[in-house]
């Protein structure tokens, strides 16, 4: 008796401690909706780099738009949701925390995928993550990878912690894009990572999904208008020497292999590391067969297959996918497994 | 691990005994064994406001035995010292919202998760200190006394993890991209200090002239963690109430 009153009060006294609820700290753009007829893909809320990433008509442009925004709660946002936005000059929206103390200033950006030549020789690098990403070779931002998820992780803060990064070991002697499969960290190791397998792809990271569910983090795709009917550019690979599963044992019979593929698919959707091979918004698809090492710059130059695949609609999307490790969504792989990609190219009919 | 830990408790019992029998007693010091429970938790002081809701909360079944000698100074005083084989733990379950935490890796590594976490905490401690305490009993009749002093405890075995659920992180703080949780364990058991110390302060009631049962508080003045470690931003503490049954030894 004399326990259970003990047990008693000490609970009491823990929450009758309790404290006032602090104010929201948080400062997000939580929602950005755009009526889908103004769009070719979908608004991406680039919360890593506080963007807000437009893919707009060609009408919509021109006029303009009213978006209707969701903040953090008890945050104010300015200029306010359901206020006309006008393209030409640019254009941000700064969010205050209820608190007050926080503020975050994000930056819309209208992308258009001009060309779909990619030499993969200006990079930019994320800030305070240190991260490298390409840009399009007419500046657009339109690739990402799997190092904004892998900065969660906390490694160690420069470029070439990550599996993405540029190198000047590329096809001609000039830079191209370096994905190799790094292996994890203390960090990753709590919830069951143990192997970062790189990755490159035309598209969006969203770090919200990362930790649940990572396939569905890296979201495939930009606007593509025409008929893409070939996917060419060079590459070189080299497996990593140990094969390991998901849990880190080595599987002595299996040696890494990279992918790269593009595949078509209507919009304005992305498509995600779940559905990428499965969706039936898929149009056509272009894989390179041989994912085996090259120790030479090797080119390559695939047809877009159309067959079986959904009649193309008029909000197209393209996706581009490189991995040093062919199962590692799944994060199977050989850690040092190094494949590098230059000049990918899509020809249009 | 159990086991083990059962032997070193029979060996403080036994070598206790024979250490009380040993001795010439005419000197009026007092031996006795002694099995309790330790009640309590690894709390800071004060709850900062991040921590929202206690949801649930154990006790956990942790026992403490040990031997103790008193001394006499002088009328009604005596000085009391001891070991205590201490399980000192808990089970808590509480919500908490921007609650900042950062997650050295081990080995020294540079990498590290840093940033604030919002949903349900749940988390089970059960460290194993050998505790010497060090104290003033004061008797003024036949019955009462009281007692006031500090302990010294080492930790034997750590024991600090749990799981995040049901909630998100922000990856550096507040501002920081927002990863969601479903469900992450975390064991800081290594980062655990090895050592304890603290008030100790009693009230014991003699029962018989052999059987007395007492009540005292360990009050740690020593962060669970060190300062540097901030998987746990705030200062955890022990805090734990002592519940014990005391059987004096015989003399020879």
């Amino acid at each position: 008796m004399k326990q259970f009153l003990l047990i008693i009060s000490l609970v009491c006294s823990l929450t009758s401690c309790i404290k006032k609820a602090p104010l929201n700290p948080e400062a997000d753009i939580e929602t950005f909706t755009v009526d889908k007829t103004f769009l070719t893909g979908d608004v991406v809320i680039d919360q890593a780099n506080r963007k807000i990433l437009l893919y707009l008509q060609p009408e919509a442009y021109k006029n303009g738009i009213v978006p209707k925004i969701v903040v953090s709660n008890g945050a104010t946002l300015s200029p306010a949701s359901g206020d006309s936005l006008k393209f030409g000059s640019p254009i941000s929206y700064t969010v205050t925390s209820q608190s007050g103390v926080n503020r975050k200033k994000y930056d819309v950006v209208v992308v258009m995928v001009g060309s779909w030549t990619f030499n993969f020789e200006w990079w930019g690098i994320n800030d305070p993550n240190q991260y490298e990403f390409p840009y399009g070779d007419d500046g657009a931002q339109v690739w990402t990878s799997g190092n904004p998820g892998i900065a969660i992780t906390g490694v160690d803060k420069r470029p070439d912690a990550y599996p993405m990064r540029s190198t000047t070991d590329g096809y001609l002697g000039t830079k191209a894009a370096e994905i190799v499969t790094l292996p994890g960290n203390d960090i990753s190791k709590m919830i069951g990572i143990k192997i970062f397998p790189g990755s490159l792809f035309l598209g969006n990271f969203n770090s919200s999904s990362a930790m649940t569910n990572p396939p569905a983090a890296t979201e495939f795709g930009q606007p593509i208008v025409g008929h893409p009917v070939r996917f060419t550019g060079y590459y070189k690979y080299a497996p990593g020497p140990l094969f390991q599963d998901s849990d880190g044992n080595t599987v002595n019979s299996m040696t890494d292999r990279c992918a790269v593929y593009a595949i078509l698919f209507n919009g304005p959707q992305r498509l995600n590391g779940s559905n990428i091979q499965t969706a039936n918004t898929i149009v056509a698809r272009a894989v390179l067969p041989d994912q085996s090492a090259k120790s030479d710059f090797t080119r390559f130059d695939i047809p877009f297959d159309y067959t079986g695949g959904s009649m193309p609609g008029n909000q197209l999307m393209l996706a581009i996918v490189a991995s040093s490790s062919a199962e590692g969504a799944s994060y199977r792989g050989a850690i040092g497994s190094r494949l590098v990609v230059d000049s990918l190219r899509i020809i249009m009919q | 691990m159990n086991k083990r830990f059962l032997l070193a408790a029979l060996l403080f019992l036994f070598t206790g005994t024979m250490f009380a029998q040993d001795r010439k007693q005419d000197d009026g010091s007092i031996h006795r064994v002694s099995i309790g429970l330790n009640l309590g938790a690894v709390t800071p002081t004060s709850l900062p406001n991040t921590i929202r809701r206690i949801d649930a909360y154990n006790p956990l079944l942790c026992p403490s035995i040990g031997y103790s000698a008193l001394f006499a100074a002088k009328q009604h005083w005596w000085i009391g010292t001891g070991l205590l084989l201490d399980y000192k733990g808990m089970w808590v379950k509480d919500s908490v919202a921007y609650f900042h935490t950062m997650i050295q890796g081990n080995n020294g590594s540079a990498s590290g998760f840093e940033g604030s976490f919002t949903g349900t905490n749940t988390t089970t401690v059960r460290n194993v200190y050998l505790t010497l305490p060090l104290y003033a009993q004061w008797t003024p009749g036949k019955n009462w006394s009281f007692q006031i002093g500090g302990y010294f405890a080492f930790l034997l075995r750590p024991k600090f993890e749990g799981h995040v659920s049901n909630g998100y992180i922000r990856n550096g703080g507040p501002l920081g991209e927002k990863v969601i949780v479903d469900y992450a364990e975390f064991d800081f058991s290594n980062k655990i200090r090895r050592y304890d110390y603290g008030l100790h302060a009693g009230i014991e009631k003699s029962l018989s002239s052999k059987w007395s049962a007492s009540i005292h508080w360990q009050w740690g003045l020593c962060r669970l963690f060190p300062a540097s470690f901030s998987g746990v931003d705030v200062p955890l503490k022990n805090m734990y109430v002592n519940v014990s049954l005391s059987y004096r030894l015989p003399r020879l």
